[in-house]
């Protein structure tokens, strides 16, 4: 077989021969590339790039060479394949572990010959010890790897590489635009629904790309629109092709790493083998049609009806969530972000998903037209995917459930939904948060994330999702949204979601991003004080820790009686000391309402066995209580949590280290059973 | 075990094996069929839940969309082949002054009925009488409710309760790959 191939190799390159290493000079040498192992004057995946992964595979002799040299190679013989690859290596270590190994640098050379880029070309191929996983900085440098003074030619099907491939007279430059169809919301603030009148076509941001040959839909490159949603590439004039843009998007620029997809659920809520939406031009022809081509991705909106196929849906929600990925990665700071999977469909209803939600690096989206469709509602898909941020960067305790304005809520989600609002309004660079329903989605709601005094008679206060999102918009928003001088930098919400609410022996609440915002933006503490202090939030305090201390705010206003279950928002606990009596209620509503779920700390002085007993002294006449309680450190919930069915107690034996810990406590009967009321415990810890 | 759907359909079949006397009473204290979001609670989602050993079910809940300014609660039930009635109740902790519901056969408003209730601590609630309407006819509803001058709503479809597939089923190629592949238009630009 290698001799065939020489045999080839001479046979097309009637210049060159088969030489010994030893007899070419090293200014010959000098002139392929670097990594131009078998010197045939081109840089391929199926002979330079197996050879070099084979060498870092410990390949050796005749194994190393069968069927890895080009025609064209001019050295042949498995001992100067050998020394030549032995020095070039050297120059592979692309992640700058310090090591030239064969599942990361060995795997990324091979991606890059094969002309994956991006997020594609790095994913999962860069070691723990890795100094660089830059994707840009790796392509960068196998293309100066691959680049030689007498032969450029990275045979990697890619257009985003090295500027070679150049059109000439066999080969076509395609100029190739995807766009989408977004319907916009109209202005009416009361009753929102969506303007079909005022359609955009908005760029297929960083989506994937694949030129297909239609014959086989053989892969012939592999590319990434940009931030325009184009991308050019070069094809051989008789090569037909079809363009395929994905509804998936794999980013890897400036240390800011994402990997979004929107896949077909089909009305399932567990969907197994979801297909990727993708988006497919005809078939098309180099040397008979234009060299600039835009395919467009319709809304199939004909007037009156959806009754064309929704080709938008997919991508306008992609959209949303780059755009808000690229708002909160507006700053100098590394963002690895885990793979998001968001699911859509056209059967997507009430009756089956519920609703539009979050759930462990999953989004549902709502499909449904005439009854909710969610898909062009950018307030619904950056609430949802603010929830995501929350859990994969911040720390999220909400416990979920339903929730919206006027609500008193358990301090938790009152913070992750009022957040989420906010955030929704901020990367749109609007003041309303906008969901359309109904038939022709011509209705819905729209909320004001600026005037308070759109409700009247409304409860302000830490358990308020309104007054969560009111403060926490007005810390953010510019100019042209504002009412008040606040307008801080996106590096300073990171600072206090990233950095401060994670390392809090505290829940996520609006107690804890205070104290991260005011570390982030010291000059502008009394500032942000006096503005939460306007939400009945920290009233008289010179300072608020992630604990709430000195909150006078039991939500009197709202007409409802709570005495002793909401203050002070954390009980301290001492240990082992006499028990204390602690009470909840359920006047707000049950499961995640304001007065279910009561907040304890303590301090454990000594690590050791503990054990920790809640025993029912109050509850309804006739009710069977069920008490149950969760243990958190800063940074996880202590296991076995303790939700046994055992009648007016729970007692659980934990192992606890020294530190800080918080708690909450609840009776089953509010949180999920059937009797909800007033249920008090007493509780105590105490070494075993 | 309470699954991820929020839309409980409960048909409830009269059954004349216990004899026509026990038929009879049933007839009158249960509707033939019912369909509900009872335990939707408007925009609660939940996992497949856990339960303990005690019976006792473990619920991790969905972060949902926010629901809006009031939660809607509704029960369509089907006394007789002439008797179909739906409970319609909205709550808020805001002040509702009107509200309204719009009954809707696929996207024409056969019927609106427009309330002016005094406030209610626990929500405003009322009971329509719609006559003929079989489980597998098409039915939706808007719900209007007026807050502080401004009017908010929700829509929801009632029946029927199935979903009827759309599209067309995905294709997966030689490397294992499944897409569904939606249709681009494509412009030349001379």
């Amino acid at each position: 077989m290698l001799v065939n191939t020489v045999a080839f190799a001479q046979e097309q390159n009637p210049v060159l021969s088969a030489k010994a290493l030893s007899e070419l000079t090293q200014a010959e040498v000098d002139g392929f590339a670097k990594i131009d192992i078998d010197l045939d004057g081109s840089v391929q995946l199926t002979t330079d790039g197996l050879l070099i992964l084979r060498y870092l595979f410990l390949y050796r002799g005749n194994r190393l060479i069968e069927n890895a040299l080009g025609p064209g190679a001019q050295i042949t013989d498995f001992v100067d394949i050998e020394n030549r690859l032995a020095s070039q290596v050297l120059l592979l270590d692309l992640d700058q572990d310090g090591s030239v190994l064969p599942f990361t640098d060995g795997i990324m050379t091979m991606r890059f010959l094969a002309g994956l880029r991006n997020l594609k070309l790095v994913a999962d191929a860069t070691s723990l010890t890795a100094e660089n996983i830059d994707a840009e900085s790796v392509a960068s440098l196998l293309t100066d790897l691959s680049a030689s003074t007498n032969a450029k030619n990275i045979d990697s099907g890619s257009s985003d590489n090295t500027g070679t491939n150049a059109s000439n007279g066999s080969e076509k430059t395609i100029q190739l635009t995807a766009l989408y169809e977004r319907i916009v919301p109209c202005e009416d603030r009361s009753n929102c629904g969506l303007d079909y009148a005022a359609m955009q076509s908005l760029p297929i941001r960083f989506a994937e790309v694949e030129i297909l040959d239609p014959d086989n839909n053989l892969l012939l490159q592999n590319l990434s629109t940009d931030e325009k949603g184009s991308i050019s590439f070069d094809l051989d004039n008789q090569q037909p092709f079809k363009i395929r843009v994905y509804a998936r998007s794999l980013y890897a620029q400036d240390n800011k790493q994402w990997t979004v997809t929107v896949k077909d659920n089909e009305g399932q809520t567990n969907p197994s083998d979801a297909a990727v939406f993708v988006l497919d031009s005809r078939i098309l022809n180099p040397d008979e049609d234009s060299s600039a081509i835009t395919l467009v991705a319709r809304s199939g909106w004909s007037g009156a009806a959806y009754t064309d196929e929704r080709s938008s849906a997919p991508f306008a929600i992609l959209d949303s969530i780059i755009s808000a990925s690229l708002f909160v990665t507006a700053e100098d700071r590394s963002f690895n972000l885990r793979p998001l999977t968001v699911y859509w469909s056209a059967d997507n209803t009430t009756s089956n998903v519920g609703t539009s939600y979050y759930l462990a690096d999953t989004i549902f989206v709502l499909g449904d037209a005439n009854e909710d469709t969610d898909e062009f509602d950018q307030s619904v898909i950056i609430h949802e995917w603010g929830h995501y941020y929350q859990d994969v960067l911040s720390k999220d305790d909400s416990v979920g459930g339903m929730h919206g304005s006027g609500d008193l809520l358990d301090l938790r989600v009152a913070f992750s939904e009022g957040w989420a609002n906010a955030l929704s309004g901020l990367v749109q660079g609007t003041n309303a948060y906008r969901d359309s329903s109904g038939p022709n989605q011509g209705s819905g709601f729209s909320l004001s994330l600026e005037d308070e005094n759109q409700f009247s008679g409304t409860t302000k206060g830490w358990f308020s999702e309104d007054s969560v999102q009111y403060f926490v918009f007005d810390a953010f928003d510019q100019p042209a949204t504002d009412d008040d001088a606040l307008a801080l930098p996106i590096s300073a919400m990171n600072q206090a979601m990233i950095d401060s609410i994670p390392s809090l022996p505290a829940a996520s609440s609006i107690f804890g991003f205070f104290g991260g915002l005011a570390d982030a933006a010291p000059n502008q503490r009394l500032t942000l004080l006096s503005r939460i202090q306007g939400e009945d939030i920290a009233a008289g305090l010179a300072s608020i820790d992630a604990f709430g201390t000195g909150e006078i705010n039991a939500a009197q206003n709202s007409g409802l009686s709570f005495s002793n279950e909401v203050l002070p928002v954390y009980v301290t606990l001492p240990v082992s000391a006499d028990p204390l009596t602690i009470c909840q209620v359920a006047l707000a509503g049950t499961e995640n309402k304001l007065g279910v779920f009561r907040f304890l700390r303590f301090d454990i002085p000594e690590a050791r066995s503990y054990e920790v007993t809640l025993k029912t002294t109050e509850q309804p006449e006739g009710v069977r209580s069920d008490p149950d309680f969760e243990i958190f450190s800063s940074s996880h919930a202590v296991l076995p949590k303790g939700f046994s069915g055992e009648i007016a107690q729970e007692q659980q034996t934990l192992q606890l280290e020294v530190g800080a810990y918080w708690m909450v406590v609840a009776d089953y009967n509010n949180n999920g059973g059937d009797n909800p009321g007033r249920y008090c415990q007493s509780i105590e810890i105490a070494p075993t | 075990m309470k699954q991820p759907l929020f839309l409980i359909v409960t048909l409830l079949f009269l059954c004349g094996c216990q004899g026509q006397g026990n038929n009879e009473t049933r007839a009158i204290s249960q509707p033939l069929w019912r369909v509900t979001n009872d335990s939707e609670l408007g925009s609660i989602t939940t996992t497949t839940p856990t339960r303990t050993p005690e019976g006792k079910i473990k619920r991790r809940q969905a972060l949902g969309k926010p629901r809006g300014p009031f939660a809607l609660t509704w029960r369509l039930e089907g006394w007789s082949e002439t008797d179909t009635r739906l409970f319609v109740k909205v709550s808020s902790r805001l002040n509702i002054s009107e509200w309204s519901v719009d009954i809707r056969s696929d996207q024409n408003v056969q019927q609106t009925y427009r309330f002016k209730d005094p406030e209610q601590a626990d929500g405003l609630a009322r009971t329509l009488q719609l006559g003929a309407v079989a489980p597998e006819d098409k039915m939706s509803i808007t719900v209007w409710v007026w807050i502080d001058g401004r009017q908010y709503s929700i829509s929801k479809r009632l029946l029927p309760v199935g979903v009827e597939r759309r599209q067309s089923p995905k294709t997966c190629d030689f490397r294992g790959v499944c897409v569904r592949s939606l249709p681009g238009a494509v412009i030349f630009e001379q």
